[in-house]
């Protein structure tokens, strides 16, 4: 088998082999130069336009993308031993480089940002890049059509993952490729696709882009939505982002039939995208199989029942009415898509519903949609185990001398996977404490930091209270939206990554000095 | 307390019918006793409440019935000498049952309130150890009532130490942790029931009394004393005037008020290693450092977090609202709803953290804080060595993995409870905030929470909490295995009646 020359990869611009080793930074300038070709499409875009003259702040940032992805990538190479702990601060590294470099056009354009609200372009970016869709642009209808389709690109990019997308690619990812898709992948474990890990992360691509493809082709198709709609609104929608070009979201359209397309498209990117891509390969019994997965779509029949019946019976709007905003919103707080559907004479704002109603949401958002899915939250999956295991401790505490293990489905989970996931609901909720302390402290009101906290974990998009779907996360100080936004990158990377990348970080720094 | 001999457990029928008997006769003897107890502190108020004469009748005709007849039962009521968790869990909840009845019981006789409801929540909510009271006119009710009143949370507390001792044996660990050299005692080296409960009395008893001559000395009446101290060491927060410690508006009755909450939040295990001398344990305690440093920064950040509101008086005021937080004692600050949205949110996180496993105070509890932070980081390190053998240690004592998985059950029940519980809240009427406070509040047996109006409660709140209250004060595992096995055992009689009909019939 041909070994390719250290350093030197078909990507590769610089034909001389570079010597510094770091994989980290290596990988960062593969995934910035991903960004480029988006960039350039929403330049275009922007060109096109005849309302706007936007074009010169994202073809400026996409030179500089372009710029330090090539520096990065070939200036670096990655090291012969990739060990388990050097894939933390890869993915760290690697969505902190895309998200400041995904607001360039932002800070670079004064009427969105500019220099001056540098910490706002971060937020945007980051919600963006995370797939969480809270947003602090302010008029957003008013904006250029070509800077609107980068915001909505870099939740499609952050979606499936950038790093996803890296190994999708590297050929030189043969021992850390498993661990860096496990610390990326939403859910507790990435599923194998193909004999090569890079195999798998371009089949789960492909059926990503598919699924877009799809959403746009439907939403083109219902009346009233244009083909520029069309394709901002699935790429969003498929990553369950939930960002949208218009300040009134999907309720812009006052269509039933935008809002079916949408919550039909996010229900198909809150749900495995391993089990999507056995079904196109004829396997549709594979769903069946998978538990977490229908008992997500149960959850989410049980949800819109239960809300529509409060909206129906405690605020006194048509039953029809209730269920089409009850479901609708269901999906999006489940799915973490974060979309809205406020429009004349609906129940768009949940932010106004009745308290109860906002409890279920609340909860919906915690849990969040199935394992490998672009969902946020806990996941279905690990929900499923903790209620498995707290039943499993009230029989130990009946019977302390018994052993019982934790079944799902008849199927006994191991130890270390049950360990796993309650380590990560320590931390979760341990990140979710200190979080609404801090924002709490900062000023917001107890219901919006809670929320709010809860939203960036999620990656879901508006919260309650102030910072509800008719408001804008604008409501919260500049310091606790840097705060929030930690929390998305926290909540995305599923807190275990962070926390392991950002302790590999330190100890390499300190280890310098 | 006679133990009987008990037969051999047997497999089969045989077997469970002896776990069975067991459970019923420790229940019998456990209702009994409580209810013992709670005739003398009837007969105790009783007597107080002669000097005004009203309700006094009352109070010693109830105690004297009660107190009678229970410990003539259980005089020859068998104990079985080593019974099934089941067994114990069932007592409590019965013991708890009997107090609340009996209590209830006094309220309405005295005419405390001529509301069945009112009396029973209210006498939940003091065997709960919490604050949330639904007596008006607090001013207006007899002195044996007062006392009567202040006793059911001292009583209450005591329970839940006596629950503690004789579950822990039995090894429930999500009931409290092994213990390291300053904690409480493992299941190896515990010493029996009984000598357990009296180093808890006696601790429970010199702190009482030294709060009560305390609060004397710093201005209060005797009855006020007592009443008062026996609600500080028994982290409950019943007073006998409307407005909490502020209706005496004393910085030395509030500095009192303040030490003996923050000693409540003590394990009383430490507490008895100090009562003994040995003072170096109280160093060893990391629960214990850990404690008092969420204390410390709790009340710096309060302060700073409320200084706008009132200067130099921020500092008094914070120190009194974090201790009764962070000990689970209900005392209600005066005007917190109105401090600031970060200082609200950091006392609700420090009332759901509560104070140091093995006291009368409830919430998540420091102990198991920490064991959870030490199993999110050992799961963290896990990620990086998959292969390392990382043991989760309090102090010097390594945790078990058996009793690491039933803290972390318990947190999940914690959690959920919570969650429930503001979706019911808000069902009833409650607003988002309050309902969040006021479920997280109840739960950790404090009572009053920032932004919730617990003044005129429905009767649909009024149940939620008291479950709530009820789950807390038990540590959810008695009162949830009780119904687990009401529920269960009640399916498998209808499926054996489903399966013996046909059967008889043909």
């Amino acid at each position: 088998m041909r070994q390719p020359l250290r350093g030197v990869s078909e990507f590769s611009l610089v034909p001389r082999a570079p010597h510094r080793e770091n994989l980290s930074l290596h990988v960062v300038g593969l995934a910035l130069l991903f960004l480029v070709p988006g960039m350039l499409i929403a330049t275009l875009v922007e060109w096109g336009s005849a309302t706007s003259d936007g074009e010169r702040p994202l073809l400026v940032a996409a030179l500089i993308t372009a710029a330090v992805g090539v520096i990065l990538f070939a200036g670096f190479r990655p090291p012969d031993d990739v060990r388990p702990a050097d894939v933390f601060p890869v993915v760290v590294w690697t969505w902190l480089w895309c998200s400041v470099l995904g607001g360039l056009p932002y800070v670079l354009d004064a009427d969105v940002f500019g220099w001056s609200q540098w910490d706002s372009a971060l937020f945007e970016s980051i919600s963006g890049f995370t797939a969480s869709g809270s947003t602090v642009l302010t008029d957003i209808d008013s904006h250029g059509r070509g800077l609107l389709l980068w915001r909505q690109l870099t939740q499609w990019y952050g979606g499936m993952g950038m790093v996803v997308l890296a190994v999708s690619v590297l050929p030189l990812l043969g021992v850390g490729g498993q661990e860096l898709m496990r610390a990326e992948t939403p859910g507790p474990e990435s599923d194998r696709l193909a004999p090569r890990i890079s195999g798998t992360a371009k089949r789960l691509w492909l059926v990503y882009a598919g699924l877009t493809v799809a959403i746009a082709v439907a939403l083109f198709a219902v009346p009233g939505v244009s083909l520029y709609d069309a394709v901002a609104h699935a790429l969003t929608a498929a990553g369950t982002g939930g960002f949208s070009p218009y300040g009134g979201s999907i309720g812009h359209f006052e269509s039933l039939g935008a809002e079916l397309v949408m919550a039909t498209g996010m229900i198909g990117g809150a749900m495995s995208f391993s089990l999507h891509y056995r079904a196109l390969r004829g396997d549709w019994r594979a769903y069946g199989r998978a538990r977490d997965q229908m008992l997500f779509l149960k959850i989410l029949a049980g949800a819109a029942m239960v809300i529509t019946l409060l909206l129906w019976l405690r605020q006194g709007a048509s039953f029809g009415l209730s269920l089409r905003d009850a479901f609708f919103n269901v999906v999006t707080l489940a799915t973490s898509g974060g979309f809205h559907n406020i429009r004349p004479g609906g129940l768009g704002d949940f932010a106004a519903w009745t308290a109860p109603a906002q409890v279920v949401l609340g909860v919906l958002m915690l849990i969040g949609g199935g394992a490998g899915s672009t969902s946020g939250g806990m996941k279905v999956f690990r929900a499923q185990i903790s209620a498995a295991h707290a039943l499993r401790t009230i029989r130990l505490a009946r019977r302390p001398r018994s052993v019982i293990p934790v079944k799902l489905g008849g199927a006994v989970i191991p130890e270390s996977v049950v360990g796993r996931v309650l380590g990560f609901g320590t931390l979760y909720i341990m990140s979710f404490g200190v979080g609404t302390l801090i924002v709490a402290s900062l000023g917001a009101d107890p219901v919006s930091a809670v929320s709010g906290v809860i939203s960036a974990l999620s990656n879901m998009g508006p919260a309650l209270g102030e910072a509800g779907p008719s408001s804008n996360f604008t409501i919260f100080a500049r310091p606790a939206r840097l705060v929030l936004a930690g929390l998305m990158i926290i909540g995305r990377l599923e807190i275990t990554a962070v926390f392991l990348g950002a302790a590999v970080i330190l100890r390499h720094v300190l280890r310098r000095r | 307390m006679r133990a009987s001999a008990d037969p051999p457990a047997r497999r089969g029928s045989t077997g469970k019918r002896t776990r069975s008997r067991a459970s019923t006769d420790l229940a019998l003897w456990a209702s009994g006793w409580a209810t013992v107890v709670c005739g003398l502190g009837l007969v105790l108020s009783g007597l107080i409440g002669l000097a005004d004469g009203a309700g006094a009748a009352a109070l010693l005709g109830l105690g004297v019935g009660c107190g009678t007849a229970a410990g003539l039962f259980v005089r020859r009521a068998p104990v079985p000498s080593h019974p099934p968790p089941m067994a114990i869990f069932t007592a409590a909840c019965s013991a708890w049952f009997m107090m609340i009845l009996t209590s209830t019981g006094a309220y309405l006789l005295t005419g405390a309130t001529g509301s069945l409801p009112d009396a029973l929540f209210e006498s939940v909510a003091g065997f709960c150890t919490t604050n949330i009271s639904v007596l008006s006119e607090l001013e207006s009710l007899p002195a044996g009532v007062l006392l009567w009143r202040a006793l059911t949370q001292w009583l209450g507390g005591l329970a839940a130490l006596a629950l503690l001792a004789a579950a822990l044996p039995l090894h429930v660990p999500a009931l409290v942790l092994p213990g390291d050299s300053a904690g409480l005692p493992d299941r190896a080296s515990a010493p029996p029931f009984g000598t357990q409960l009296r180093r808890i009395a006696v601790v429970y008893c010199i702190v009482g009394g030294l709060c009560a001559t305390a609060y004397a000395i710093a201005g209060m009446g005797a009855l006020d004393a007592f009443s008062y101290a026996f609600t500080t060491v028994s982290t409950g927060g019943f007073g006998n005037h409307p407005g909490g410690l502020g209706y005496f508006d004393s910085t030395a009755i509030e500095s009192v008020a303040t030490v003996f909450m923050a000693l409540a939040g003590v394990s009383v295990v430490t507490l008895w290693w100090a009562v003994r001398g040995r003072w170096g344990v109280l160093w060893r305690s990391f629960e214990l450092r850990a404690y008092l440093l969420v204390l410390a920064v709790g009340i710096a950040v309060v302060t700073a977090l409320t200084w706008s509101d009132g200067g130099s008086g921020a500092l008094r005021r914070a120190t009194v609202a974090v201790t009764a937080a962070s000990s689970s004692t209900g005392f209600e600050p005066a005007g917190w709803s109105g401090w600031s949205w970060g200082a609200q949110t950091l006392l609700v996180a420090l009332i759901a953290t509560g104070g140091m496993a093995g006291t009368a105070g409830g919430g998540f509890q420091m102990r198991r804080a920490i064991a959870a932070a030490r199993y999110a980081y050992r799961e963290l390190v896990t990620e990086i060595h998959p292969h390392t053998v990382h043991v989760v240690k309090i102090g010097r004592r390594a945790v078990t993995e058996r009793t690491l998985a039933l803290l972390n059950g318990y947190q999940i029940l914690f959690a959920v409870a919570v969650l429930a519980g503001v979706f019911g809240l808000s069902l009833a009427g409650m607003d988002l905030w309050a309902g969040a406070g006021a479920s997280i509040s109840a739960l950790a047996t404090l009572g009053p929470a920032p932004g919730a109006d617990l003044g005129a409660l429905g009767g649909g709140e009024r149940s939620i909490l008291a479950v709530l209250m009820v789950l807390g004060r038990l540590s959810f595992f008695p009162l949830v295995v009780v119904a687990g096995g009401a529920v269960s055992g009640t399916r498998r009689l209808l499926l054996a009646e489903r399966s013996n009909g046909p059967r008889a019939h043909s």
